[in-house]
């Protein structure tokens, strides 16, 4: 029995319930009606979200993406102005990246929300030119945090980091990734270089030969000469003309007479504009044949500190240079001294293509024979490092394509491609005098309401269901029609 | 020819032994050891700097030194002098350091100034030898020793000593050495070139033929191999 | 003849009734749960040994399937139960049908209980009914009454309740059983004697357990031990090690030294010893005195033993007295001698071992002497004590004493090394020790490059001498003149000598003669050669424009006779050669054996002027190549590598990965402590089945494989 017309409705909450679901149901239907015209107008807005989780985007063939994406082109062949929307729960892989980076690089409106929780982390990985390898890792972090290193074999180390961070491996497998939060940057292990030789240009005496035996034991081949008298030598290896093609480095411990024939100071200046190395060591800095090209003068010698060679820091035993640096220098290495200021230890400087490295250091030898039992692979060690920090390397970064650089920087990969999230351009206009080679940035912006219900459509079905039924069943409920 | 050559050397000489550039000479050290005679040639150390001079234009300082075993001062002198008549037993801080010296790359010039293969210091100190570096064997004649800087065809110069029959009463064909990869760490003599390098060094110039070349030999090989 | 309810439940029929009814009841209930219970075990006990994965028996899955499967299996028999024996007629035929002894079934009871049983309330005051129900109600009496209730129920409890009892009873001990000890174990636990390890572990083992039994050597003294089984074994080098172990022989044994040093290179690895007995394999070895590492193979399966042989060690010795070496005016006195002693095993003798030097100038002889030999018969540790006289030892003055104590171990192998002490010297001063003389000593003599020695001529005179009778006397000549060649330059040098000058010429080119102008102090008669009757003592002549060497006795003697010599091998007669020059060679002995005059003291001190020399000398050397150095193998990579392979092991297969990384443990044990320390814990890690990712990273880092560096601008780092 239905009530009368007439009656009130506050009489009847049930009554009232009815109606507000009846209006609810209708407002729906409405809306859905509004979303589908304004869809087939034509003006330029988002058409398709695409969605997924975690899995979705970061499989690494990105086989769903594409699917994903042509079940969608499939339906709408002849749209012109389909744009693509999308909440990105984590940073996809890399062919989901370049399958999505085709959508404004065709002109096509692209905007994606960022509920990644990555940031900023760039990963390179160098190999140590030399003949027994190793890598240098580097990775840039925008935050502090923990920083994970691994590689095929596991962890390799974790640390609080935050601007730039350097680790140097003796060796690694499979492939290098750093973590960092949500975000993982990968370099997969390049592969060695084979090492070019050493030119060794020294008088004969106690630090040639144990310079050349480090290098030797260290795997490089070592070249030169050793004058003894005018007409006679002992002979390294087997000297050639000095051009970068056969040498990585030239070694100069001392300022021993140049033979005009093999090389002089003009001919190491051309080497190193070329691409080669040279390492200055102790009295070379004097030579005036490489005023040219060293990275510091020296201007006086400062005595090692007695006994300093047994001690932790053995290189604080050994003579050494007070150098002035030269403007363009770079110091890898120093310390603090009793003056207040630093002392500079080793020194770099870029000349034309290639690179000029200095150490203050006078007969390291001592550190070797005079020092602690570690002092033999340590001075071994140092003046690979040395060489090595001279020599160069012709390897070109891994997974970078074009001007994108891959899963070393997934992130900045991300954005390179696709455009900067939507949060962050509501906040800046759009910036002029873009790059020809980066895609176009994404088209006019309608409002996030109607994109967020177009993304949405199965949800209002439902609510206007779920409305449409509980009237009904309401209604039926009571005894009325 | 010769004095254009001279000439050079002698700038090289001076370019390498000037102030400008303090190139570190090279230093004739000699062991120093607690059991016997360790001073029983004290001419050698002048002669041996005396031809480095004459033949090379390698900085040398123009006194030897004396380095004790015991000490940690034998790691400044890469190559070390040894000789003596009476038998060598190292104490244990000797062979400590001494084995030490060899691994980082010192060498070791041991000269039996008896000659007598049966005497007391050939006996002892090539068991002390064995002790601290390993065994000793015959250094082939052919070895780049004799050729490093003069050539010597026949092996190690006999000495006078062992052609007048003193001490053992053989002349030996072969220096022995202990090798490390090819290199030679500890060398010995039992040809008796203490006795041979005792003189006074001028009077090399009444010798025709000077004795003392291979000592040269010996330095240059210490200080490029 | 009461129906009413309340008056049946008084009936004693119809309590017995019921009474029986509700016992059977029980009884199947019993029996379903029962049945329940065999069920669950059955299937649990399945779920162990098929191992499904995702229904382990301990995980919830498997719980839910065996506890639904008993409970359906109880449901089953409980609900055909209840179809069968739930109703009280059903009860009372039961007892009908327990009579005894089987007569005629009347069916009373049962009719009776179904009369009464069936009453609905309507019908209860039907008179046929009661007049019925009398008389039935006294047959139905009797009929209990002749039946024994208690026996049959006894009875069909039993039959009813047994099988299923033993059936679930057997099931249970089954589970239990099946969870602590495996199921392989339980099936042959009759014929395996009993060992050492939980019996899971002999279901991964390749070869299954085995026993290891070391017999230290004999000379040791140390008892024998059982090991049990085991992956390493720590013996003494020289140990008899015997593993046995169950089933056929392995297929193969092989067995390589774990380091790759010289010592583990001169080890021969010796091929055990196999027997089989009792249906058991037994293989023998003696370690060797370096650790190795043994594979054993069996049905393509392999299992590693691994041997941490350490070597006997050689004693130490301490010479405590005397303590520091001394110098003696006098050669007389008592000096105690002490010495501590001690070896890890056991101590076999112990000595002092002195050198007595005696000598001066270039002549030096030695003696050894043994002082205060004691046996020491296996102790550990021991005291040595000696004197030493001076006096009985007949020193003299410049004689020298090196005294050390030296100590041997109870090992059999004869060539074994002493333990040594330091050494301690006394030196018996010399009267005239600190006198000086400054000399400039004068160089050696030269000598002819080709000389042959005085005694070489000697020997090969004499083997011309044997060879003479089957020679032609043309070639005799020939070879006679050849010697008597070399005889003259001997001679020549020798003459060299007499007549040594210390300034001009050197005496190769420009030798001097008897009457050539100049007073050597020697005349040449006849070819020989004689003091001049002017210097009687051959001093150092002076104020002579040509001083001269004083010449020895012995050496003219020398000359003389080598004339003599030479003359008679150039007549081509060796024999008679002979003994001239025997007479040549005692007389350069001589010669030898006198006193020369090597002036030695205190030299002055020469400093040579190296600028005023600087490529003073005619000889110039030669271009000469140096040959390179080798590569000093970076053992940290290939073990880094070595750590990486096994971490991606452990994934697949943690025994092979347990069994490198004990293998790499083994080899830098020696050289590299801080790794092996780390690869302990990882094995300890591996063994409780821990989380192993942090053991592999410490072990990675003590590798030095990762070293964090400076990020500067410069590209590459220069590590600290």
């Amino acid at each position: 029995m239905t009530a009368p017309r007439g009656a009130s409705v506050a009489a009847h909450p049930r009554r009232a319930l009815e109606r507000v679901l009846r209006a609810v149901a209708v407002g729906t239907l409405l809306v859905c009606l509004w979303l589908s015209l304004s869809d087939a107008t034509g003006t330029a807005s988002v058409a398709h979200a695409l969605r997924g989780d975690t899995a979705f985007w970061s499989e690494p063939s990105g086989a769903r993406v594409r699917d994903s994406l042509r079940a969608r082109l499939m339906h709408l062949s002849s749209e012109e102005t389909v744009g693509l929307s999308m909440a990105l729960p984590g940073v996809p892989a890399q062919s989901a990246r370049a399958l999505l980076g085709a959508w404004p690089a065709a002109s096509r409106p692209i905007r994606w929300h960022d509920a990644t929780g990555a940031r900023g982390l760039a990963l390179s990985v160098t190999p140590v030119p030399g003949p027994v390898g190793g890598l240098d890792v580097r990775a840039a972090v925008t935050d502090t945090g923990a920083v994970v290193l691994r590689d095929g074999g596991g962890v390799l180390d974790s640390l609080q980091g935050a601007g730039r961070v350097a680790w140097r491996l003796a060796s690694a497998t499979g492939t290098v990734r750093v973590q960092r939060g949500a975000s993982t940057a990968r370099v997969p292990v390049p592969m060695r270089v084979a090492a070019r030789r050493v030119r060794l240009i020294a008088a004969p005496g106690w630090e040639a030969k144990f310079v050349t035996a480090a290098l030797e034991e260290q795997g490089w081949t070592v070249d030169g000469a050793l004058r003894i008298t005018g007409t006679a030598s002992v002979t390294l290896g087997a000297p050639q003309r000095l051009d970068t093609a056969g040498y990585a480095v030239v070694v100069m411990l001392d300022s021993a007479a140049l033979d005009g024939t093999a090389e002089d100071g003009a001919g190491i200046a051309r080497f190193v504009r070329q691409g080669g190395g040279v390492v200055l060591a102790g009295d070379a800095l004097r030579a005036p044949t490489v005023a040219a090209i060293r990275p510091a003068r020296a201007t006086e010698v400062r005595r090692g500190i007695a006994g300093a060679l047994l001690t932790d820091r053995p290189r604080g035993g050994l003579d050494a240079w007070e150098v002035v640096l030269d403007p363009s220098a770079v110091v890898l290495e120093q310390e603090a001294s009793d003056h207040g200021h630093t002392e500079p230890l080793v020194m770099a400087r870029r000349v034309n293509a290639g690179r000029v490295v200095a150490s203050v250091y006078r007969q390291t030898w001592r550190w070797r024979m005079e020092g602690s039992d570690e002092g033999l692979a340590a001075h071994r060690q140092w003046w690979h490092a040395l060489v090595s920090a001279a020599a160069g390397v012709s390897v070109a970064p891994t997974g970078a394509v074009a001007s994108y650089p891959g899963d070393a920087a997934p992130y900045a990969d991300l954005v390179a491609r696709i455009g900067s999230p939507l949060a962050e351009l509501r906040n800046r206009t759009q910036a002029p005098g873009d790059s020809a080679d980066l895609p176009s940035r994404p088209m006019s912006l309608g409002p996030s309401l109607r994109d967020r219900l177009a993304g949405r459509r199965e949800l209002l079905f439902i609510i206007a269901a779920i409305a449409l039924l509980g009237e009904w069943a309401s209604r039926r409920l009571r005894g009325a029609l | 020819m010769s004095t254009m050559s001279h000439g050079t050397a002698a700038s090289h000489g001076a370019a390498v032994c000037g102030l400008g550039t303090r190139v570190e000479p090279f230093v004739f050290a000699t062991a120093q050891y607690e059991s016997g005679d360790w001073d029983s040639a004290p001419m050698v150390p002048a002669n041996v700097i005396d031809s480095i001079a004459r033949y090379t234009t390698i900085p040398v300082r123009p006194q030897g030194v004396v380095a004790s075993l015991s000490s940690e001062a034998i790691f400044q002198y890469p190559l070390l002098y040894l000789t003596g008549h009476l038998p060598v037993r190292f104490t244990t801080r000797e062979a400590e350091v001494l084995r030490t010296y060899l691994a980082r790359g010192g060498l070791l010039f041991v000269d039996d100034h008896n000659h007598d293969v049966d005497g007391a210091f050939h006996k002892t100190v090539r068991e002390e030898i064995r002790r601290v570096a390993g065994p000793l064997v015959p250094l082939p004649n052919s070895h780049e020793l004799y050729r490093c800087f003069f050539v010597f065809e026949n092996g190690p110069p006999t000495t006078s000593h062992e052609m007048n029959g003193w001490g053992d009463n053989l002349v030996h064909e072969q220096l022995d050495a202990v090798l490390r990869d090819g290199r030679i760490v500890v060398l010995y003599s039992n040809k008796d070139y203490s006795s041979e390098w005792s003189f006074h060094p001028d009077n090399k110039r009444f010798l025709s033929v000077d004795n003392t070349k291979f000592a040269v030999n010996l330095v240059v090989y210490a200080l490029t191999r | 003849m009461n129906t009413s309810p309340s008056m049946m439940s008084r009936d004693p029929v119809w309590r017995t009734v019921e009474r029986v009814r509700r016992r059977l009841r029980g009884v199947l209930l019993l029996r379903s749960v029962l049945t329940g219970c065999a069920c669950l075990s059955v299937i649990t006990v399945l779920l162990w040994h098929l191992q499904v994965p995702g229904l382990a028996p301990d995980s919830a899955g498997g719980r839910v399937v065996a506890l639904a499967g008993g409970l359906l299996a109880a449901a089953l028999v409980a609900r055909h139960a209840q179809r069968v024996f739930f109703d009280s007629a059903r009860a009372a035929l039961w007892i009908e049908e327990q009579q005894q002894p089987a007569g005629p079934s009347s069916f009373a009871l049962v009719t009776w209980v179904e009369q009464q049983a069936s009453r609905v309330p309507t019908l209860r005051d039907s008179v046929s009914a009661t007049d019925t129900a009398g008389w039935l109600y006294d047959r139905a009496n009797a009929q209990l009454a002749r039946t024994d209730i208690a026996g049959a129920l006894w009875r069909s409890t039993r039959r009813q309740l047994l099988g299923p009892a033993l059936f679930a009873s057997g099931a249970l001990a089954l589970v239990l059983v099946s969870r602590s000890h495996g199921i392989a174990v339980v099936v042959s636990a009759a014929s395996r004697p009993a060992s050492l390890v939980a019996p899971e572990v002999s279901r991964l083992l390749p070869l299954g357990v085995w026993d290891v039994h070391v017999t230290p050597p004999s000379y040791t003294g140390l008892p024998a031990r059982t090991v049990g089984d085991v992956h390493t074994v720590r013996v003494l080098g020289g140990s008899v090690l015997r593993v046995t172990g169950d089933g056929p022989l392995p297929d193969s044994v092989s067995g390589r030294a774990v380091r790759d040093d010289s010592l583990a290179q001169r080890t021969r690895v010796a091929a055990p010893m196999q027997t089989m007995e009792n249906g058991r394999w037994t293989l023998q070895w003696v370690a060797a005195e370096v650790p190795m590492e043994f594979r054993m193979t069996r049905g393509g399966r392999t299992r590693l033993l691994l041997l941490d042989a350490y070597a006997d060690s050689v004693p130490a010795v301490t010479l405590d007295l005397p303590a520091r070496d001394t110098v003696l005016r006098v050669a007389a006195g008592r000096f105690p001698l002490r010495a501590s002693v001690r070896d890890d095993i056991g101590l076999q003798s112990a000595r002092f071992e002195l050198i007595v030097s005696s000598g001066e100038g270039e002549r030096f002889t030695a003696r050894t002497v043994m002082v205060g030999e004691q046996r020491l018969n296996g102790a550990r540790s021991a005291t040595l004590s000696a004197a030493l006289d001076l006096t009985a030892m007949q020193l003299g003055p410049g004689d020298i004493v090196h005294l050390r104590a030296m100590a041997r171990d109870a090992h059999p192998q004869s060539a074994r090394e002493y333990g040594l002490s330091d050494t301690r010297s006394f030196r018996i001063a010399r009267a005239a020790e600190y006198d000086s003389v400054a000399v400039e000593p004068a160089p050696p003599p030269e000598v002819d490059k080709s000389l042959l020695s005085q005694r070489m001529v000697l020997l090969l005179t004499e083997k011309l001498q044997q060879r003479r009778p089957r020679m032609v006397r043309g070639d005799v000549v020939t070879e006679s003149s050849r010697l008597a060649r070399d005889q003259a330059r001997l001679r020549q040098s020798v003459g060299d000598v007499v007549f040594q000058r210390l300034s001009g010429e050197s005496s190769a080119e420009h030798s001097h003669y008897a009457g050539d102008g100049h007073e050597h102090g020697v005349d040449l008669a006849g070819g020989k050669l004689s003091l001049s009757a002017k210097v009687t003592d051959g001093m150092v002549e002076e104020g002579n424009d040509s001083p001269v060497i004083a010449i020895n006795q012995p050496l003219l003697e020398a000359y003389n006779a080598m004339w003599d010599a030479g003359r008679e091998l150039e007549v081509g007669d060796p024999a008679a050669a002979i003994p001239h020059m025997k007479l040549a060679l005692a007389a350069l002995e001589r010669a030898r054996a006198a006193s020369r005059l090597y002036l030695r003291g205190k030299p002055p001190t020469v400093i040579v002027d190296v600028a005023k020399i600087r490529m003073a000398g005619k000889d110039t050397g030669v271009v000469s190549t140096r040959r390179a150095r080798d590569l000093v193998p970076s053992r940290d990579a290939a073990r880094d590598a070595r750590v990486v392979a096994a971490a991606q092991l452990v994934a697949r297969d943690a025994e092979a990965a347990r069994d490198s990384i004990a293998v790499l443990r083994l080899e830098v044990v020696a050289d590299a402590p801080a790794l092996a320390a780390a690869l302990d814990a990882l094995l300890q890690t591996m063994a409780r089945g821990g989380d192993v990712t942090d053991g592999f990273v410490r072990a990675r880092r003590v590798l030095g494989g990762v070293v964090r560096t400076e990020a500067g601008v410069w590209s590459r780092a220069v590590p600290p």
